[in-house]
């Protein structure tokens, strides 16, 4: 008898914690407007990170609690490798986070879908924002995104090696590609030790610059096909192809076998190459990571008449269309964008600021490290030229790169064979996309 | 049960009954300790299947609702998709070499342990320690790092003169790597074939012996026959998970170099998560299903010639 009741007792408890644990995810999931007229507010904040934002971000937050000690913030932060896989699921399972910070690559497929906000409606504070850099957060001729900030592909380099093995570069002089690769290799046969660059072959917007920069744009006007041609594809995979063989770049075996965004993997922070190609606003983030000063300057050929630069947004600040308290969440979203103490605590991270006193006091009172890059944005924006936003596909067109680029690096297909390939492949995502 | 127990009262009286009483009792308690694995099996993983068989007509990109598509998702993945084509290509590869290998392996250590030695708990339990951490995230970031350029690995191999590959950046040390790791969690298999050994009666190998089989002849004849439902246990449970292995190709090669890793699995979560195309990947993982089932199958037809059931 006493069995039969443990067992029933068993069943009962199990039972009910399952329905227990399917009330809470409900109240979770679907109680709408409750805290609306309320003033306490729980909200989630999403980005990818590196140590350094992860440091500032928190930063930012713990004092946007001070200021508005009604509303609790969840930091939600992960790797670029894996947000928008993570994103997506929460998503699909109805937790979106209210503030996200986007990006180019996703921002036309998640505002086309809705799960982001229209900011002018939701009524974000624009006022003091430079309005041609804003419209880079535009899809359709709606803001879907505030760009926290622009910036554009740089090299990445160490001045002291350069120093140590007696090679020289002029940062302020536009080089040709093929000045570039010589640069390259010299360095290599001054000390064979290390290599000129990190391997450029596999960066999908240092081919975008490359295509602009042969007068050619990466997607067709109505991103339904690549607007590179194969001839400039062959080019760029037979540039890099030599490079990989006297020595210029780090050795196909290396490139290929690091499969992760993560920085301390980079040939420049290992010390295995002087030059790496980033985005501009990830310098603070390099120094910090390879603990030593390291400089920036412009892609080869950036005075060429064809205008290869192109300003980016580094990233948005984009608001969830779900969002159970939007007012709230605009707070939130105004006061990373605009307040003076968190681009003081922010810096550069997120690129050159778009609200304008912020870049101001940043180009009066910042650091080297801050001068140089706004120093260099303020560069590239005197050669830039726009560019469209990226189609919804553009993910999938850096993971099919990235193939190609390995086939010419193992020699398993010529640069023309793995050209051929790569754009049959991307053009049919890109038709499947739309 | 009533009629077991009616026939039990008259033929034992009441003692029987009163055992009878214990066993439906007991049985309940079964039933008891199976519910929370029914629930879960019919509530959370039952809803799941049904409604990806559901996905896979349907184009789905996680944002917004799914609407039906009929055919197209398994017309595009026959008629036009190369990278279907690499990852079973690449899934096969890695169940023909991976489950023969951990098999054996187990199976050797298996009968290494299978005697009377000192501290044997304390082997068996080192060399099960691998397949506790099974999958597990750790174990592939440190798998990474031994094989890595600068590896652990190719560092040691420095030392005594030998420049080491970039294990990774072949396509096929790359899918050597991933199987190696396979093997290397052989533990459970072990464990299982432990158990059938033991349950072989010392009676057959002395009767052997007097004949004078030599002990290879004694492991060829009367370990492996007797062995056989147990290899062919393992075989079919090792044949299904290798198909499903995501955890270890996932964070050691990301699928490459080349595809030449893109396991199957990880190519469904590339298609669901990477590019949003959920709809595709359910597709994919129903085709998955069908495969798993049909070499699980075949495996089964194959038994009657070399599975051999004592009774």
């Amino acid at each position: 008898m006493k069995k039969k009741y443990v067992t029933s007792f068993a069943c009962t408890v199990v039972l009910g914690t399952l329905v227990a644990g399917c009330g809470t995810t409900q109240t979770g999931g679907s109680g709408n407007s409750t805290s609306q007229t309320s003033q306490s507010a729980d909200l989630t904040l999403a980005w990818w990170t590196s140590t350094l934002r992860t440091q500032e971000t928190l930063k930012a937050i713990s004092m946007f609690e001070k200021a508005n000690p009604s509303i609790k913030v969840t930091p939600d932060y992960t790797s670029w490798d894996t947000i928008w896989t993570k994103l997506t699921t929460q998503i699909a399972g109805g937790q979106t986070p209210d503030v996200i910070q986007m990006d180019e690559s996703q921002i036309v497929e998640y505002a086309q879908n809705k799960t982001i906000a229209d900011l002018n409606k939701a009524g974000v504070d624009l006022s003091g924002l430079d309005k041609a850099s804003l419209s880079l957060g535009e899809v359709n001729g709606v803001l879907y995104g505030v760009p926290t900030g622009v910036n554009a592909f740089a090299l990445l380099y160490d001045p002291a090696v350069l120093k140590q093995i007696g090679v020289s570069v002029n940062p302020s002089q536009s080089m040709s590609w093929d000045s570039f690769a010589k640069l390259l290799v010299q360095i290599h046969k001054a000390d064979p030790k290390i290599y000129g660059s990190e391997d450029g072959i596999e960066y999908e917007p240092v081919l975008e610059y490359y295509a602009r920069d042969n007068g050619e744009q990466m997607f067709s006007s109505d991103d339904k096909s690549l607007g590179i041609s194969q001839q400039v594809l062959t080019n760029w995979f037979t540039y890099w192809k030599n490079l990989e063989e006297n020595g210029g770049v780090v050795p196909p075996s290396y490139t290929s076998a690091d499969n992760t965004s993560d920085m301390t993997e980079n040939p420049l922070v290992k010390g295995m190459s002087v030059f790496g190609w980033a985005w501009s606003n990830q310098l603070a983030a390099f120094e910090q990571t390879a603990n030593k000063n390291l400089s920036m300057m412009m892609l080869p050929d950036y005075n060429s008449s064809s205008k290869p630069y192109f300003l980016h947004p580094s990233m948005y600040w984009s608001l969830s269309s779900t969002t159970k308290n939007p007012q709230a969440a605009v707070k939130l979203l105004n006061y990373l964008e605009n307040d003076p103490q968190v681009s003081r605590t922010i810096k550069l991270d997120r690129g050159v600021p778009i609200n304008e006193a912020n870049k101001q006091a940043l180009e009066n009172d910042g650091s080297a490290t801050d001068k140089a890059q706004i120093d260099f944005m303020n560069q590239v924006e005197k050669v830039a030229s726009p560019d469209a936003v990226y189609p919804p596909a553009a993910n999938q067109i850096q993971t099919l790169l990235t193939t190609a680029a390995q086939e010419v690096m193992l020699n398993k297909m010529t640069p023309s064979a793995a050209a051929q390939q790569f754009i049959t492949q991307a053009n049919q995502a890109l038709q499947q996309s739309n | 049960m009533a009629t077991q127990s009616n026939e039990s009262v008259t033929a034992y009286g009441v003692m029987t009954s009163k055992r009878a009483s214990v066993q439906s009792n007991s049985s309940l308690a079964a039933y008891g300790f199976m519910t929370p694995w029914m629930l879960g099996m019919l509530f959370l993983t039952l809803g799941s299947v049904l409604f990806s068989i559901y996905l896979a007509f349907t184009n789905y990109n996680l944002l917004s609702p799914a609407h039906f598509i009929g055919l197209q998702n398994f017309k595009q993945i026959f008629a036009n998709d190369p990278d279907f084509a690499a990852s079973m290509r690449a899934t096969f590869l890695y169940v023909i070499i991976s489950v023969p290998f951990r098999l054996v392996f187990a199976l050797l250590v298996a009968v290494l342990l299978n005697r009377k030695v000192r501290g044997l708990g304390v082997y068996r339990a080192l060399f099960y320690l691998p397949s506790l951490v099974g999958g597990s995230v750790g174990v592939s970031i440190g798998w990474r790092e031994l094989f890595a350029p600068n590896g652990t690995i190719n560092t040691l191999l420095q030392h005594v003169g030998i420049n080491g590959p970039s294990w990774l950046a072949s396509p096929v040390d790359a899918l050597l790597v991933l199987c190696l790791l396979s093997v290397w969690q052989f533990g459970s298999e072990m464990v299982i074939f432990l158990a059938g050994l033991k349950q072989i009666p010392k009676t057959y190998y002395e009767a052997a012996s007097i004949d004078g089989a030599s002990r290879f002849q004694q492991f060829m004849k009367v370990t492996l026959p007797m062995l056989s439902p147990i290899v062919f246990f393992n075989l079919v449970m090792g044949t299904i998970s290798a198909f499903m292995v995501f955890t270890q190709v996932y964070i050691i090669t990301g699928g490459g170099p080349m595809n030449s890793t893109l396991f199957y699995v990880l190519y469904v979560y590339q298609q669901a998560f990477t590019y949003y195309h959920m709809g595709y990947a359910a597709a994919l993982s129903i085709i998955l299903l069908i495969l798993i089932a049909a070499c699980t199958g075949l495996l089964f037809l194959t038994q009657k010639y070399w599975v051999k059931y004592e009774n």
